[in-house]
C-alpha cells in the first residue's frame, strides 16, 4: 500500500499512545509489524521507508545514512580508544610468560595453560573494545552534540521512530536534513587518540626486554649453582653431550649420576652374583651414558624399561636343577618389604643358630658361629661352616655338631610368627572391616586401630617381616632339617660300624673306612648347609643391590621425565632450603664446620676434627682452616685406600663421594664421603662404618687418620676432654635435637620407635611434591642413613 | 486566514499553520520575524540584559508568571513597563508595601452613589491587566501575597461572591530585592512554585552603565513601539506547543528535575527538597518557546539546560550545609546540570 502524505494514512508505529492522537497515524496491526520486521536490515526496523510517509521518509534516508556513518565512526573511535587497555595487559602477559618461560619458571606443560589463558583474554579484549555498539538515536545525538545542531538530526530520527507525518515533524525533517547535508563527519567525529598509550607502551616494552634480555640475567644464581668448570673438568673439552645433559637434567642431578654411577661400580664388584652384578653394570652404563651426554631421552627410557623388565631374581629364589621355585617371586621381590623379609630370616636363621650352638662343642669355630649369628651375618656364618666342614673332627665333636644340627632344625621349626603379629593383624582387619562397612569408627575404635598399627609396626622392626619371610624360612628349616637327618643317619651308621667287633683285618680297615667316609658326608651336609647359608646370604646383597640399582633406575626416570621442566621446581627447591638456611642462623656456618666423635676402634682411634672451639662447642663443633683440612682429606684418602688395599672390602669413607661398601662379613654399608665443593651438597649429613671394627660417625667428612708412611692409623690430635658449658637458654630447638642425634647415633629406643613413622610420613611427602629427582634421592639417603642401628641390623 | 498585528503585518491563522506544511513555514517565519522586531525594540530601552530579557519573553510567552531578583535600580520596572508597551498589553504595577492588603490587588465591592441610590459596585484592583508588576511582592504580608496565588494559577480571582476571569494573557511579573531582606516575608515554597522562571537580573557592566547614562540622562525619549499585541501572544503560544521535541531531550528535563531529588551527587549534599514536577512542564514548554524563538523547528537538549537556572533555583530548597558553606542554588544547580549532562551523554 503506497502511504499518501496524508496524516491519517501514515502508520502508527509508535507503541506511545500519546503520539497517535497528535498524529493522526493509522494504527498498524501486529501482523503487519511482524513482517516489517522480518526483513532483516541493517536500519532499523521503526526507520525503514516502508513504515514511513513518503515525505518524512525521502528526508529521513539521508539521515539515516548520516547516522549510520556517525554510528560506526562513533563505534571505532570507542574501540580505538580502549585498544591499548586490551593491548597493554596481554602485551604484560605475554612479557611475564616470556620471562617466566627463558628463566625457566613454568614447567613446559604450562605453556599450554599460558597460550589458552592468552587466547581468552585476547577474545575478552574484542569483545570489550567492541562492546555495545551505539544506537542510531545515540549516534545522532553525537552527532548533534558535536555539530551544535540543536538535536536536528536527532529529533528528525526519533520523530520518524514515532511514525509521526505532521506537518511539525515534515518541516523538523527537511530542516534536519538541510543541517546534515553539509556536515562533515570526519572533522566532527575525529578517530580518538586511544587511552592508555603509555602502558601500551610500557608494556611493549617489557615485552622486548623479556625477549632480548640476556638469559644469563635470568637464568642468574642457578646458573652459578651449576658446577660448569666441573663439568668440564670432569668431561673431555668440547664434548656436546655435557651441555645436552646438564640442560636437560641440571647440575645436581648431574652430581648425583655422577655419585650413582660410582655407588653402583662399588656395589657391583661386591656382588658375588653374576646375574646381579651383570644387571647393575647395565644400570650403571646407562647412567653413565646420561651423565656423559651419550644417548638422548628417549633412548635412556628404552633402556630403563628393558633393565627394568630385565632385572634378576634373586639367587635363592631362581629355581635350581631339579627344584621348581614355589615362592611367589616377583610380587614379594618389589618394595622395602624385602628389607624386613631379609632381616626376618637374618633374625630368625641367627636365633636358631646361637640356640643349636649350646649343644655344640665347644671350639673357636662355635664362637665364630655365635658371633656372625648374632649379628645376623649370614656370609660369616656360611665361612665358619665351611671352615668347620674341612676340618677333622673327632667323634665327639662330630656327635656335638650333628646334635647342634638337630637343634638348629628344630628350632627353625618353631613357629617362627610370634601370636601377637596374628592378633593385631585380625584386630586391624576387623577394624578396617567396620570402618568401611559403617562409613567409620567411634573416636574409641579409631584409637584402638591406630595403637593396633603401632604395635604392629613395632613388632616388624623388631622380628622383621616374619610373616612375608615365611617361605624363605619353610626352605631353610627344610634344608637343615635333611642335613640333620642326613648327619643324624650317617652318625647311626658310624655307631653302627663301631659296634661291629672283630672280623678280619679288612673288614676292619673296611669299617675304618666307611666311617672315615661318613664322618667326611657329614662334614659334607655341613658344607651344603654353608653353601645354602651363603645362597641366603648372597640373596640379600642381591637383593639390597638391586634396591640400589632399583632406586637409581627410578629416580633417573624422573629426572629424565622432567627433563628442564624440574629446574623450576628444583629453584624453588633451593630457595626454600635456602630460605631454611638463613632461618636456621649459624647453623649455616655447619658447611665450614665439622663434628667428629670418638671411634670406637682400638685401630682407628682418634680425636674427630681439629681446630678451635665452635661457638656453641655443645657437640664438639671445630673450626679448621683450609690447610687443615686439605691435609685431613688426603689423609682420609690415604687412609681409605690403604685399609682397601688391606681389606679390599670397605667403605668410601674418604672418596670424594657419598658411596657404599662391603664390610668384611659382607654387608654392603652406605657411606657418605667428602662432598664436591658445592655448598648445598656439603649439608647433607653423611655417616660412614665402613671397617668392620671401625666406626665412626661425621658430617660428610668419614672418619680416620691413616699414616702415609706407617700404614696404620694415627692421632691427628691428642685425644682430650673438654668441657664445654652450653649456653643459657630454652634449650636446643627440635632441629637440633635432631641434628644432635644425626651426630651421635641412633640407637636410641625413643628414636627406633618414631624412625618408622617419620620414614614413612617423608616417603609419602616425597610421592606427593613435586620435588626434583636429585632431591627426593638426597631424602631417601638420608633416611637410609639414619635407620636405627645396634640389634637390628 | 491571516490577521493584522500591532505592527501591521499579518499574522498567520495558526490553526491551518498546524495542519499544512507550507502555512507551518509561514508561521515560523512570521514568527521569527515578529520576536526579531520585538527584541529590536526591548533593545532600544533596556541596555544589555540579553539574558532576562530572552527568559522574560519565553516566560510571557509560555504563559508563565516571572519571579524577578536585583538589586535597586538594575531596571526591572523598566523590563516590565518595555515589555509590557512592546506587546501592547494593558499594565499594572503594584508597589508592595506591608500594609498592603489582598483587596489593594484583586478589588473590592464599595459603596456607590447612584440614581437608584447607593449601591454597592465593584471596584476591580490592579490584577485586572494583562501585566502585573508586582514590585517587591516579599515585602507584603503572606495573606496579600496569597491574594496572587489564585490569580496567577488559575487567572481569576474571587471578590466577595463574584469570581471573575483575568485578561488574557494575564502575566504576573514580581520583583524581590535580594539587600533588604528586614521586614520582609518571604515567599512560601507553594507561591514561589507557581512562577515560571525566577530570573537574576545581574548588575550591568561598564559598558552597558555608559549606554545607560547615555540614553536616560539627555533629551532623548525612549519611547517603545507595539509589536505584538496580547493575541498575537496567545498565537504563538499555541504555535509553541507543537514544537516536535525528541523522547531524549524530554528525558534530560525529567533527569535534571529527578536529580534535585538527590539522584545527583550535589543534590544529596545541599538540597532539602527538588523541584515538583510543575518543574518539568515549565522546562519542556520554555524548551520550545526557546527554540521557536531560536528559528528552530525542534526543541534540543541545549534549550532544556539553558532553562535548567531559572526554572529550578526557585524551585529547590537549600539545605544546612549549604547555608553553611555559604553555596547558593545556581551553584548547585550549575553541578547538578553537569552531571546530569554527562550522563545522558554516556548513555
Amino acid at each position: 500500500m503506497a502511504l499518501g502524505l496524508n496524516p491519517s494514512d501514515s502508520p502508527c508505529v509508535d507503541k506511545g499512545e500519546e503520539a497517535r492522537p497528535a498524529t493522526g497515524c493509522r494504527p498498524v496491526g501486529r501482523v503487519r509489524r511482524e513482517k516489517h520486521v522480518s526483513r532483516a536490515a541493517t536500519t532499523p526496523t521503526e526507520l525503514r521507508p516502508n513504515r514511513l510517509d513518503a515525505a518524512v521518509s525521502a528526508r529521513v534516508a539521508g539521515l539515516i545514512r548520516v547516522a549510520a556513518r556517525a554510528r560506526r565512526r562513533i563505534w571505532l573511535g570507542r574501540a580505538s580508544r580502549r585498544l591499548a587497555w586490551v593491548v597493554a595487559p596481554l602485551l604484560t602477559v605475554y612479557a611475564v610468560w616470556a620471562l617466566a618461560a627463558r628463566a625457566t619458571w613454568l614447567a613446559a606443560e604450562a605453556d599450554g595453560n599460558v597460550a589458552i589463558a592468552a587466547a581468552i583474554g585476547l577474545v575478552g579484549g574484542l569483545l570489550w573494545m567492541l562492546w555495545r555498539r551505539p544506537g542510531w538515536l545515540e549516534a545522532a545525538a553525537t552527532l548533534d552534540d558535536r555539530g551544535a545542531g540543536g538535536d536536528r538530526v536527532s529529533t528528525a530520527l526519533d520523530l520518524a521512530r514515532q511514525g509521526r507525518a505532521d506537518p511539525w515533524a515534515r518541516v523538523q525533517a527537511q530542516e534536519a536534513t538541510q543541517w546534515a547535508e553539509g556536515l562533515d563527519l570526519p572533522a566532527l567525529l575525529p578517530m580518538p587518540r586511544p587511552q592508555g598509550i603509555g602502558w601500551a607502551a610500557a608494556a611493549a616494552a617489557l615485552a622486548a626486554l623479556a625477549l632480548f634480555l640476556p638469559q644469563a640475567l635470568l637464568l642468574g644464581d642457578s646458573l652459578d649453582a651449576r658446577p660448569a668448570e666441573g663439568l668440564q673438568l670432569a668431561l673431555p673439552p668440547g664434548h656436546a653431550g655435557v651441555v645436552v645433559a646438564a640442560e636437560l637434567l641440571g647440575a645436581d642431578a648431574l652430581e648425583l649420576l655422577r655419585a650413582d654411577a660410582a655407588l653402583l661400580a662399588d656395589v657391583e664388584s661386591q656382588v658375588d652374583d653374576a646375574p646381579t652384578r651383570r644387571w647393575l653394570r647395565d644400570v650403571r652404563r646407562v647412567i653413565e651414558d646420561v651423565e656423559a651426554g651419550a644417548i638422548d631421552r628417549r633412548e635412556a627410557l628404552a633402556r630403563l624399561a628393558e633393565l627394568e623388565a630385565a632385572r634378576p631374581e634373586p639367587p635363592e629364589q631362581r629355581p635350581t636343577e631339579g627344584e621348581d621355585s614355589k615362592e611367589p617371586t616377583s610380587r614379594e621381590a618389589a618394595g622395602a618389604d624385602e628389607r624386613d623379609r631379609d632381616r626376618a630370616v637374618k633374625n630368625a636363621l641367627g636365633k636358631a643358630v646361637e640356640q643349636s650352638l649350646d649343644v655344640a662343642p665347644k671350639s673357636a669355630e662355635r664362637e665364630d658361629l655365635r658371633k656372625a649369628a648374632k649379628e645376623g651375618d649370614l656370609g660369616a656364618m656360611a665361612k665358619v661352616l665351611e671352615k668347620l666342614a674341612d676340618r677333622d673332627m673327632s667323634d665327639k665333636e662330630l656327635e656335638g655338631w650333628v646334635k647342634a644340627a638337630e637343634k638348629l632344625a628344630k628350632a627353625l621349626g618353631v613357629k617362627q610368627v610370634p601370636k601377637q603379629f596374628d592378633e593385631l593383624a585380625e584386630k586391624i582387619r576387623r577394624l578396617e572391616q567396620k570402618r568401611r562397612e559403617q562409613g567409620g569408627l567411634t573416636p574409641m575404635e579409631q584409637r584402638r586401630l591406630h595403637n593396633a598399627r603401632r604395635a604392629l609396626d613395632a613388632l616388624r622392626r623388631e622380628h622383621g617381616d616374619v610373616a612375608g619371610a615365611k617361605h624363605q624360612l619353610q626352605r631353610l628349616e627344610r634344608g637343615a632339617r635333611q642335613a640333620a637327618d642326613e648327619m643324624r643317619r650317617m652318625q647311626q651308621e658310624r655307631g653302627r660300624l663301631d659296634k661291629q667287633r672283630g672280623g678280619s683285618a679288612e673288614d676292619q680297615s673296611r669299617r675304618a673306612a666307611q666311617r672315615k667316609q661318613m664322618a667326611k658326608d657329614i662334614r659334607q651336609q655341613m658344607q651344603r648347609a654353608a653353601n645354602e647359608m651363603r645362597r641366603q646370604g648372597e640373596g640379600q646383597r642381591s637383593r639390597q643391590a638391586r634396591r640400589i640399582g632399583d632406586s637409581r633406575l627410578r629416580d633417573l626416570r624422573q629426572a629424565l621425565r622432567r627433563g628442564a621442566s624440574s629446574d623450576k621446581d628444583r629453584r624453588d627447591f633451593s630457595k626454600r632450603a635456602r630460605g631454611q638456611q638463613a632461618q636456621q642462623g649459624q647453623q649455616g656456618q655447619q658447611g665450614e664446620q665439622g663434628s667428629g666423635e670418638q671411634g670406637d676402634s682400638e685401630r682407628q682411634a682418634q680425636q674427630g676434627k681439629p681446630g678451635e672451639q665452635g661457638k656453641d662447642g655443645a657437640q664438639g663443633q671445630g673450626r679448621e682452616t683450609a690447610e687443615q683440612a686439605a691435609r685431613r682429606r688426603a689423609a682420609q684418602r690415604e687412609a681409605a685406600e690403604r685399609r682397601q688395599a688391606q681389606q679390599g672390602q670397605q667403605g668410601e669413607g674418604g672418596r670424594k663421594r657419598p658411596g657404599a661398601g662391603l664390610n668384611p662379613t659382607g654387608r654392603i654399608k652406605l657411606g657418605a664421603g667428602d662432598m664436591p665443593d658445592n655448598s648445598r651438597m656439603r649439608q647433607m649429613a653423611g655417616q660412614g662404618k665402613p671397617g668392620g671394627a671401625g666406626k665412626g660417625q661425621g658430617e660428610g667428612y668419614g672418619e680416620g687418620e691413616g699414616g702415609a708412611e706407617s700404614g696404620t692409623a694415627k692421632r691427628i690430635g691428642a685425644a682430650r676432654t673438654e668441657k664445654v658449658r652450653g649456653q643459657q637458654g630454652d634449650g636446643p630447638s627440635t632441629k637440633q635435637v635432631f641434628v644432635d642425634a644425626a651426630r651421635k647415633g641412633f640407637a636410641k629406643t625413643g628414636w627406633r620407635d618414631v624412625y618408622a613413622e617419620y620414614s614413612e610420613v617423608a616417603e609419602e611427602m616425597l610421592e606427593k611434591e613435586s620435588l626434583p629427582p636429585g632431591r627426593k634421592a638426597m631424602v631417601r639417603r638420608y633416611y637410609e642413613l639414619i635407620r636405627p642401628r645396634g640389634s637390628g641390623e | 486566514m491571516s490577521e493584522r498585528s500591532a505592527s501591521g503585518a499579518s499574522r498567520p491563522d495558526i490553526d491551518a499553520a498546524l495542519a499544512d506544511e507550507g502555512r507551518l513555514r509561514e508561521a515560523l517565519g512570521w514568527v521569527q520575524e515578529r520576536m526579531a522586531a520585538l527584541r529590536s525594540g526591548i533593545g532600544e530601552v533596556i541596555v544589555g540584559q540579553q539574558e532576562v530579557v530572552e527568559g522574560a519573553l519565553v516566560g510571557l510567552f509560555a504563559g508563565g508568571h516571572i519571579l524577578l531578583e536585583g538589586v535597586p535600580g538594575v531596571g526591572k520596572t523598566m523590563l516590565v513597563r518595555t515589555l509590557a508597551a512592546a506587546v501592547d498589553l494593558e499594565f499594572s504595577r503594584v508597589q508592595f508595601t506591608p500594609d498592603l492588603m489582598p483587596t489593594d490587588i484583586v478589588g473590592t465591592h464599595m459603596l456607590a452613589e447612584g440614581a437608584g441610590g447607593r449601591t454597592l459596585e465593584l471596584r476591580k484592583g490592579p490584577v485586572f491587566t494583562n501585566l502585573l508588576l508586582a514590585d517587591e511582592v516579599n515585602r507584603a504580608t503572606p495573606k496579600t501575597q496569597s491574594a496572587l496565588l489564585e490569580a496567577m494559577a488559575e487567572g481569576r480571582v474571587t471578590i466577595g461572591r463574584e469570581t471573575l476571569s483575568l485578561p488574557r494573557p494575564f502575566f504576573v511579573m514580581a520583583t524581590q530585592n535580594p539587600l533588604e531582606m528586614e521586614g520582609t516575608y518571604p515567599l512560601p515554597e507553594a507561591q514561589l512554585d507557581r512562577f515560571m522562571f525566577k530570573l537574576d537580573v545581574p548588575f550591568p557592566s561598564r559598558a552597558d552603565l555608559h549606554e545607560i547614562v547615555a540614553r536616560t540622562v539627555s533629551h532623548q525619549e525612549q519611547e517603545v513601539r507595539p509589536v505584538l499585541r496580547g493575541d498575537d501572544i496567545l498565537a504563538v503560544r499555541r504555535l509553541a506547543l507543537g514544537v516536535p521535541i525528541a523522547h531524549h531531550v524530554v528525558d534530560l528535563a525529567i533527569r535534571l528535575v529527578e536529580a534535585t531529588h538527590g539522584s545527583a551527587d550535589a543534590a544529596k549534599q545541599y538540597l532539602r527538597a527538588g523541584a515538583s514536577p510543575r518543574a518539568v512542564q515549565a522546562l519542556i514548554l520554555g524548551a520550545k518557546m526557546r527554540a521557536l524563538f531560536a528559528g528552530r523547528s525542534n526543541a534540543a537538549r541545549e534549550d532544556v539546560q539553558a532553562l535548567a537556572m531559572p526554572v529550578l533555583r526557585h524551585r529547590v530548597l537549600l539545605n544546612f550545609d549549604a547555608e553553611a558553606d555559604g553555596v547558593a542554588s545556581d551553584k548547585v544547580l550549575a553541578a547538578i546540570v553537569a552531571e546530569v549532562g554527562k550522563q545522558a551523554a554516556g548513555g
